[in-house]
């Protein structure tokens, strides 16, 4: 017997063409809709591959299409940052962009710091370019893996979509790092999120610890000094309750000579 | 110490009188008399001597207060950085380890040492001088252990760099724990979401329940327990946050394989980049030895794992699965009777007490007491399985200098399999787990799964 043709189609990640390969029809147009913001219209340029299906014998499987999807976002983080890890510099954490001038923060967030609220908060009014890792560039772009979102809390019964669907701003046309932030949720400690930049040295210090791939770039740190030094300096911003960033980060995006 | 050359960097980053280092995978940030003595130290390798170091240290930072003995101030960073192979110190590797290096005189002093780390008075103890720093640094790398004696150098009578290796030693094991809290809380949050209650034990939680800090006993696998009944839903979860499971075993969709596993085995391996994790869906493969998932759920407390309360087992569940799991290693590992140690020297490990310590149990517990003292406020059932731990002794030693595995084949089949029985029948393991344990034995779920046939993966 001949397993039917799969359905193909390539979306961008990290700055790479994954060619995605689904083998059910009913999982194909859930995969489509939900990488609908990053599927590419041209096929050329294969640079990854994974298969999807429903069987247990492909790459990214599940009982269900919910689960197929979450496992498709966790696959496609893990193949294209090992893809790019002797050339982009990748943090755990997130980035969001000006959706007209493409200004972006980069957060980084250590266990503790209340990412997902974090995330929630800022990305109502700020384009969400990348959530678990964030990859830049030698010249300072961050490259989007815009990754389905959950429609709600209960991943039981919610499927994930497409970010535009949800209301998340656009992406701008490039985003370029303007702002680098190591997240440190201080629960009950202060009213107003407060900003504390850090020598270089410090920086290096706190970012390798969020950047498991950094041992495969060449002169690793002498990278990571010319990401902080792209916005003068990486701050700590210590807050209570996540909500209170939006405004920090929206400022910091806005100020004068940060537009790109 | 005379001549000092740099080590093996992997890339040196300065800026003004500041600067971070990468050796080894790690990240060390450089303070301005760090800086100085790595700029003081040739790139090609070349040798220079302390005199040298002590002149770029003044050079630095400008001539020292009369009070301040810079040249023990120079040495004893280069100490440090020779322990993290910043520097590098002729003629002594201060990366020496070696199980080579191990013996009784090395581990008896490293029960010493311990006890006097984890005993609640002011008592000091030092180094004898027939043991050699590598042999005790061996010991104490062998026996995991790093942590949890710098958490006391200040009692320890020790060579400065054996303390520096020390210090570095459990520095490392306390960095390398962020990595697997953030895949911990990744993994936690998708639970949550999916509503399946889970129980962290042993590593982190075990870290934080006996010592107060999930950083305080270097990390290994997260162990994760389920309800049998949310197995499958667990493996679904896990492999949708990136966990991958160890090749050749059966998956949820395996049929008989798979069943065969839940019912013989009682825990399966994933790995997620630098980061391993255990699922059990049972605490201990002695069933009948051990509560089952229900009541463990019931007992639960909660620990702090980075700045998240995670759920856990009780305190009295903590020492008993860990006094279980000592046994069953023969007693062979300072660290987990280190961690037996702490618990039982808490009150509210005995305030929760709701069953008696079985056999294996009772017998860790007086080894534990033995090693490193009967806590003050330990009740009297500890002092009774002290005493009772005598004819343990030589054979705990034996393995705690060189474990069976790793001694050359000395006994026979009949000697080892008595060996491999004994841990059973101490738990009082009942017929159904004798079958179970002879199951695993002859049939492996893995092999039973490769026999059977495995899906083929499509590519």
């Amino acid at each position: 017997m001949t397993l039917p043709e799969p359905s193909t189609f390539s979306v961008q990640a990290l700055g790479l063409n994954v060619t995605l390969r689904v083998h059910d029809p009913a999982l194909s147009s859930a995969v489509r809709d939900a990488w609908a913001d990053t599927v590419s219209a041209e096929s050329g340029n294969h640079d990854l591959g994974i298969q999807v299906g429903l069987d247990s014998g492909y790459e990214v499987s599940g009982p269900d299409v919910p689960a197929v999807l979450r496992s498709l976002s966790a696959a496609v983080i893990r193949r294209t940052s090992e893809f790019q890890r002797s050339t982009m510099v990748t943090l755990e954490g997130v980035a969001l962009a000006h959706p007209v001038t493409g200004a972006t923060a980069v957060l980084v967030a250590p266990p503790g710091s209340a990412r997902d609220a974090v995330v929630r908060s800022l990305s109502s009014h700020l384009a969400l370019v990348s959530d678990g890792i964030v990859a830049i560039t030698e010249t300072g772009a961050v490259l989007p893996l815009r990754t389905p979102l959950p429609v709600s809390d209960d991943a039981r019964t919610t499927i994930l979509q497409a970010p535009s669907t949800l209301g998340v701003p656009a992406l701008p046309d490039t985003c370029q790092v303007t702002a680098l932030l190591l997240l440190e949720h201080q629960p009950e400690q202060r009213e107003t999120p407060t900003l504390t930049p850090l020598h270089t040295a410090d920086a290096l210090g706190a970012l390798a610890q969020r950047s498991p791939l950094l041992p495969h770039l060449s002169r690793p740190l002498h990278r990571l000094a010319a990401v902080v030094h792209q916005v003068d300096a990486m701050q700590v911003v210590g807050y209570d309750d996540p909500g209170s960033l939006a405004a920090l980060v929206t400022d910091l995006l806005t100020a004068p000579g940060m537009s790109t | 110490m005379t001549q000092v050359s740099r080590g093996k960097l992997q890339d040196l980053y300065v800026e003004g009188d500041r600067g971070a280092v990468m050796v080894n995978g790690q990240v060390i940030v450089l303070f301005p008399l760090g800086v100085a003595l790595v700029n003081a130290t040739p790139a090609s390798g070349d040798p220079v001597g302390l005199g040298v170091l002590v002149e770029a240290a003044v050079a630095a930072l400008g001539e020292p207060p009369d009070d301040l003995d810079v040249e023990e101030l120079v040495r004893t960073q280069i100490q440090d950085f020779a322990a993290h192979g910043v520097l590098a110190i002729e003629g002594s590797d201060s990366s020496t380890t070696s199980i080579d290096l191990v013996d009784q005189t090395s581990v008896e002093s490293l029960h010493e040492a311990m006890a006097t780390v984890l005993a609640s008075g002011a008592g000091r103890w030092r180094l004898p001088d027939h043991v050699s720093a590598d042999a005790f640094f061996s010991t104490v790398t062998r026996h995991r252990v790093s942590a949890q004696l710098s958490r006391g150098l200040d009692r320890l009578d020790l060579p400065e760099a054996l303390s520096s290796r020390l210090r570095a030693a459990a520095a490392n094991q306390r960095a390398s724990c962020d990595g697997v809290i953030t895949d911990l809380h990744r993994t936690l949050d998708a639970l949550d979401r999916h509503g399946i209650r889970v129980l962290l034990f042993k590593g982190l939680a075990l870290a934080a329940m006996a010592w107060g800090d999930e950083r305080g006993r270097g990390h290994g696998d997260l162990d994760l327990l389920v309800s049998p009944d949310d197995l499958e839903r667990t493996y679904d979860v896990l492999t949708e946050v990136g966990w991958q499971p160890r090749g050749g075993m059966p998956d949820p969709t395996s049929g008989f394989s798979w069943h065969y596993l839940k019912y013989a085995d009682y825990e399966l391996d994933f790995s997620l980049g630098r980061s391993s994790l255990d699922l059990h869906w049972m605490a201990h493969p002695v069933r009948s030895g051990f509560p089952d998932f229900e009541a463990l759920w019931r007992h639960r407390t909660y620990v702090s794992i980075g700045q998240r309360e995670v759920p856990t087992f009780s305190h009295w569940d903590a020492l008993t699965h860990s006094a279980s799991h000592s046994a069953k290693d023969h007693w062979r590992w300072l660290r987990g009777l280190a961690d037996v140690h702490r618990l039982i020297s808490q009150p509210r490990t005995w305030e929760s007490a709701d069953r008696p310590l079985r056999p294996d149990q009772l017998r860790t517990v007086g080894i534990s007491a033995a090693l490193f003292g009967v806590p003050e406020s330990a009740p009297p059932v500890v002092r009774t399985a002290r005493a009772g731990v005598e004819q343990e002794w030589p054979a705990m030693l034996r393995e705690q200098v060189e474990p069976e595995r790793l001694r050359p084949a000395s006994r026979g089949t009949r000697a080892l399999l008595v060996r491999s029985l004994k841990p059973l029948w101490l738990a009082r393991a009942r017929p159904w787990d004798w079958v179970l344990y002879a199951a695993r034995r002859g049939m492996p779920p893995q092999k039973l799964h490769t026999r059977l046939g495995q899906p083929s993966t499509r590519l």
